[in-house]
């Protein structure tokens, strides 16, 4: 078989090849490093190198192999991808079973002036490795994006049409700094602060490990996810063509995602607390392929006012938006809340007494003004952790709602980060309410619905609500399944 | 009746309670404690065999001689609660399981989201006579505990056949 771009046939760009050895060269020198540190290298020296040479040039003809029998070939219902190396292996993937196609430009694209198309299968297994990637000349890439428009999305749009359509959200490139500051979780921004007040400790105590170890969970907790937020979504743009949604953005590595919007799960309005202060929220979707790993959210929009954020929302997705007059969390749920919290809270004042009352062996040697910092931290610590874990409920009881709408639901969770997901009755795969001991005694339970997400598959849980009402979740699935409100063929 | 309430626990001579759930096998008991047994002896060691230089203080030997009582207790109890909480049933198109100890779920499978369904028989369920039916949908999976070997065939069976007449029907 031979690549034929006239009959759909493509085989991936040869600089595949060279990415395989890349990262081949990166992990043989990280070993073979190793090796000649902890041995007498001097005669050893030769023989690393011949096995270094020997890995190398397996791994190019493996890699040669491979790329040189492995074809893709696009029909007009369905991806083949066929290999005939030393198994056979055949591929089938239907258009209809897609959930997402994304165009990627590495740093290696650039250089090579090439894009990775991937194909993500609308499926919880695997679902942040692609079903198909294949690399190609940028050009040609481009122009099988356009042919797939319309086999796959059924879009008309060429890749130059899609250039020109105009953004529904205007994000400029200090919206995304602002995303990056504010957009990260509550309790990730605690604990880099925790580690910077630690650094601080360290660095004036003159203790080098703790410094270094402060430093490492500093920079990993919140500096890489700030530069990793800069990096992916500089110059965002997001644009609906009839049925399909299309997000691009990225500064060295670009990334261009598409999907039908009868692939999304769940669209979800986040506001973590800082963020929520000064009026702003961002946007996520649940839809297989968007996120790359588990640490990834499928971004829709990064952080913008909330009245802009929630106007996108019912362009980009009116199916699954209705207007809510939600059913509150009852006042009494706040008591088994209360109650959980009075145990965690003694659980944790008792840890800083026993410090306190223990102080006398690990202070030992150090100087009044060490042990006094020390001492006022496990204070602060002692009252503020109770603080933090009431606080939690008092907001928590004050965000979290449940309503129940024609074709989604809504789930209005969390305390000092909030979110307020709107999920498709036919997306729910399993439902189940729970209520422990406590919540029992106060009529209150909590629902979880099961469903697929762009990693995989996840679950949602509301508030607590009287049960019966909950139980609705589950009863208005099954009635659409049956009455025939469910139509899987809606989602093909 | 009892106290007016419903007793939702109470089978007829089909097997089945008041609202149509089918309650376990009492062999099950004998197999959770078993199992248990096993992990508590297991645990046991490895604790001993790790600690065994820290247990000569007596504050430790202490903590630890609680806490095993604590994990004691909650062996002896749990399965029993477990096994009397227990219900599930399964109609044309549903499944649903109500369990727990401590905290009671009250789970709903809708069969049209089922992909796939296996009995899974471990080596101590095996010698009771008992089997797990394990239903993986799209958002994850579900388990049918401690049913008995051919009960737990039987539905896997009609599950498949639902979901085989279900695809037959869409072709």
């Amino acid at each position: 078989m031979q690549p034929d771009e006239s009959s759909r046939t493509f085989r991936n760009h040869p600089s595949v090849i060279v990415g395989y050895m890349l990262s081949t060269v990166l992990v043989v020198a990280v070993i073979a490093w190793g090796m000649l540190r902890d041995t007498d290298a001097s005669g050893k020296l030769t023989d690393i190198a011949l096995i270094v040479g020997a890995i190398m040039v397996v791994v190019f003809l493996w890699s040669y192999f491979y790329w040189k029998r492995t074809f893709y070939i696009f029909t007009d219902t369905e991806l083949h991808v066929t290999r005939t190396a030393i198994a056979k292996s055949d591929k089938h993937i239907q258009y209809t079973r897609l959930a997402s196609v994304n165009v990627t430009r590495t740093l290696l694209n650039r250089v090579f002036g090439t894009s990775t198309l991937t194909f993500n299968v609308n499926s919880s297994m695997n679902a942040t490795a692609a079903e198909a990637t294949l690399v190609l000349k940028k050009d040609m890439a481009d122009r099988l994006r356009s042919q797939l428009n319309s086999l796959i999305f059924e879009k008309s749009n060429t890749v130059q049409d899609d250039v020109l359509v105009q953004t529904l959200v205007k994000v400029s490139n200090e919206d995304v700094i602002m995303h990056a500051i504010l957009g990260q979780p509550t309790y990730q921004a605690l604990f880099g602060l925790l580690m910077l007040f630690y650094a601080v400790v360290m660095l004036f105590y003159d203790n080098s490990g703790g410094l270094i170890t402060a430093v490492i969970l500093l920079v990993f907790s919140e500096v890489v996810p700030f530069i990793q937020a800069i990096l992916k979504y500089y110059n965002y743009r997001i644009f609906r063509v009839g049925d399909t949604v299309t997000v691009e953005s990225g500064l060295i590595t670009t990334t261009r995602s598409s999907f039908k919007i009868n692939k999304v799960n769940s669209v979800r309005i986040r506001e973590p607390l800082l963020a929520r202060i000064i009026g702003k929220a961002m946007l996520e979707a649940e839809v297989v392929g968007m996120a790359s790993d588990e640490n990834n959210v499928p971004l829709l929009c990064p952080l913008k006012r909330k009245d802009e954020v929630r106007r996108l929302l019912g362009e980009l997705a009116p199916e699954l938006v209705f207007e809510s007059e939600p059913e509150h969390q009852p006042r009494r749920a706040l008591i088994p809340m209360l109650i959980t919290d009075v145990v965690f809270a003694a659980a944790v004042i008792a840890v800083f007494l026993g410090l306190l009352f223990t102080a006398e062996y690990y202070l030992d040697g150090m100087s009044e003004t060490w042990a006094l910092v020390i001492r006022a931290t496990e204070a602060f610590f002692a009252v503020m952790i109770p603080v933090l874990i009431f606080g939690h409920s008092g907001l928590a009881q004050r965000h979290r709602t449940f309503d129940m709408g024609k074709d989604s639901f809504m789930f209005v969770y969390g305390g000092y980060d909030t979110a307020t997901e709107y999920i498709n009755y036919d997306k729910v795969q399993y439902v189940d309410v729970t209520s422990g001991p406590l919540q029992r005694a106060f009529g209150v339970a909590s629902c979880s619905v099961h469903m697929m997400s762009s990693v995989g598959y996840k679950e949602i849980t509301s508030g607590l609500f009287p049960p019966e009402d909950l139980e609705k979740v589950s009863e208005e699935v099954m009635a659409r399944i049956r009455d025939g409100r469910y139509d899987y063929r809606r989602y093909y | 009746m009892k106290d007016g309430k419903v007793n939702r626990f109470k089978v007829d001579e089909n097997g089945l309670t008041v609202d149509g759930y089918r309650v376990l096998n009492p062999s099950c008991l004998k197999s959770m404690y078993l199992s248990r047994a096993i992990g508590i002896v297991i645990t046991v060691a490895v604790f001993y065999l790790i600690y065994i230089e820290t247990l000569d203080t007596e504050w430790a030997a202490k903590w630890l001689a609680v806490i095993f009582v604590i994990l004691l207790v909650y062996c002896a109890v749990g399965p029993f609660v477990f096994y009397k909480r227990y219900r599930y049933r399964m109609d044309e198109d549903k499944i649903e399981v109500r369990r727990g100890i401590l905290y009671i779920t009250h789970l709903l499978v809708p069969v049209e989201r089922v992909h796939q369904v296996d009995v899974r028989v471990g080596p101590i369920n095996r010698i009771f006579g008992l089997a797990d039916v394990g239903i993986t949908t799209a958002g994850g999976e579900v388990s049918l505990q401690f049913l008995e070997e051919d009960v737990a065939e039987g539905i896997a069976t009609a599950l498949n056949d639902k979901i085989v007449r279900m695809l037959k029907e869409r072709v």
